[in-house]
């Protein structure tokens, strides 16, 4: 059966639970008196289905390999381990995070050999200009509530094991308030651009960008910069990367200048 | 030395509902809870270690569709971990009932062997997910992109249009277009395989 652009959005609605109770009752009456219909439905139903199957096998696929990354050879059988979180209710944790993930980012941006090897090495320069201590200065000194704490360090082991998928996670369900939302953004960001998520790194950057003000607006301008560098974004990244090396108060200008130079 | 996730969920509910949503913490705190008691017991009634893989796939993903499809329900007297114990465990023995692995496994006469029944049409449904997979590698180009980020990857329209670079309403139409695109695979291959 070819179904016209209604009918399947019809169709789609339907098997999304999206139509109202008298439209779907309604749905249902024709499906029943209609078998080429209902045959459709099956057959949607069916394709929804191996593809909602799909996404489950490639997160499975993510959470194996992260299981088999961490855990003892096979012969033996888990053991729970105590977990021991320091009592520290500190802004110095995202701190600490931002420097994980910028070696992480790093180490995978140098490593891969592409056409964005300019940017690359920028990336690298950024974290050898970048030491913990300067980060640690813009943030704010408010306590952090215990769940968020914990939800935190774990996101911290994550990243120190490069599991850039779980960190994510992680952090997009961290409670944030208007005073911390740019840090996690900023964080989030960069552990996008670390899972060679490009595209999903510049909206955080965007809005950490838009939200912050100091070193943290500056590292997150540059980085959106080169976010969009490996986006094929050059309109978007000119003016950032032109901004940046012509400020001479940026800690990022020189870089800026170079990768400037390689985009235009 | 032995690393678990962090046993961050509290309750099953909290559990249940990451399982939901696919949150990978979730998926690989099955892993490590799982796995390492399920292929022992594999291991203990005539499988190999890829059988025992294999049927650990089989059997989470299963659990996971039932999950994400309202077919399994939080139960209060189960543990979410037993569940997927079972599941798992129903796959292995589904198999050592079909005739390939009646004649050559060696078990004891007295195995009693549970009524697979549901096992068999879960797992008969892995091969209409095959088909969609195979149909799926046949569309290219932004078709492909557009289908597995609207139905695999679970990205709303609005952010499909902003990496397309296309209005919403476009996007929509397209997916209408790359959609019934799919499915004229997906009849071929089907036919094809006698679903």
């Amino acid at each position: 059966m070819n179904l016209s652009e209604e009918q399947y959005e019809l169709i789609e609605a339907y098997l999304t639970n999206e139509l109202s109770a008298v439209d779907r009752v309604a749905f249902e009456n024709d499906v029943k008196a209609d078998a080429e219909l209902q045959a459709e439905v099956d057959r949607q139903r069916d394709i929804r289905l191996g593809l909602r199957a799909l996404g489950i096998e490639r997160a499975l696929e993510r959470a194996k390999a992260q299981y088999e990354a961490t855990s003892a050879p096979a012969e033996t059988a888990p053991v729970s381990q105590p977990v021991v979180r320091p009592l520290v209710s500190s802004w110095r944790y995202w701190a600490a995070a931002a420097s994980v993930v910028l070696v992480l980012g790093v180490g995978y941006l140098v490593y891969q050999q592409t056409t964005n090897r300019q940017t690359d090495i920028a990336y690298a320069e950024t974290f050898s200009s970048d030491p913990t201590t300067d980060l640690m200065k813009d943030f704010p000194s408010g306590q952090m509530a215990p769940s968020v704490r914990d939800q935190f360090l774990d996101a911290m082991t994550a990243y120190k094991s490069g599991k850039y998928d779980t960190v994510i996670e992680q952090l997009k369900t961290l409670p944030a308030d208007k005073q911390t939302l740019p840090y996690r953004n900023y964080f989030l960001g960069l552990s996008y651009l670390a899972n060679k998520q490009p595209v999903e790194a510049v909206p955080l950057l965007t809005k950490a960008q838009a939200a912050s003000s100091g070193k943290l607006r500056q590292k997150s301008e540059w980085f959106l910069a080169l976010a969009y560098v490996k986006t094929n974004q050059k309109e978007k990244a000119l003016p950032l990367l032109k901004r940046i090396s012509t400020d001479k108060a940026h800690p990022f200008q020189s870089l800026a200048k170079r990768v400037l130079k390689k985009v235009e | 030395m032995s690393t678990r996730p962090l046993p961050v969920f509290s309750t099953d509910l909290e559990f249940y509902t990451a399982l939901t949503h696919r949150n990978e913490r979730a998926y690989q705190y099955l892993y490590a809870d799982v796995f390492p008691s399920f292929r022992y017991w594999v291991l203990s009634n005539s499988g190999s270690e890829m059988d025992a893989e294999d049927s650990f796939q089989k059997g989470l993903l299963n659990f996971l569709l039932n999950v994400e499809t309202g077919k399994y329900q939080l139960q209060a007297e189960a543990r979410i971990t037993t569940v997927v114990f079972e599941y798992c465990k129903r796959v292995w023995q589904t198999e050592l009932k079909s005739a390939r692995f009646r004649t050559k496994a060696a078990l004891s006469d007295d195995y009693d062997m549970p009524d697979t029944a549901d096992t068999v049409k879960d797992l008969e449904r892995l091969d209409i997910v095959d088909a969609v997979r195979k149909s799926l590698d046949q569309l290219k180009g932004e078709c492909r992109k557009l289908i597995e980020w609207f139905y695999v990857d679970e990205l709303s329209l609005r952010d499909i249009a902003e990496r397309l670079g296309m209005k919403e309403s476009s996007v929509k139409s397209k997916r209408y277009d790359c959609a019934e695109k799919l499915k004229t695979f997906y009849l071929k291959t089907a036919t094809q395989r006698g679903l």
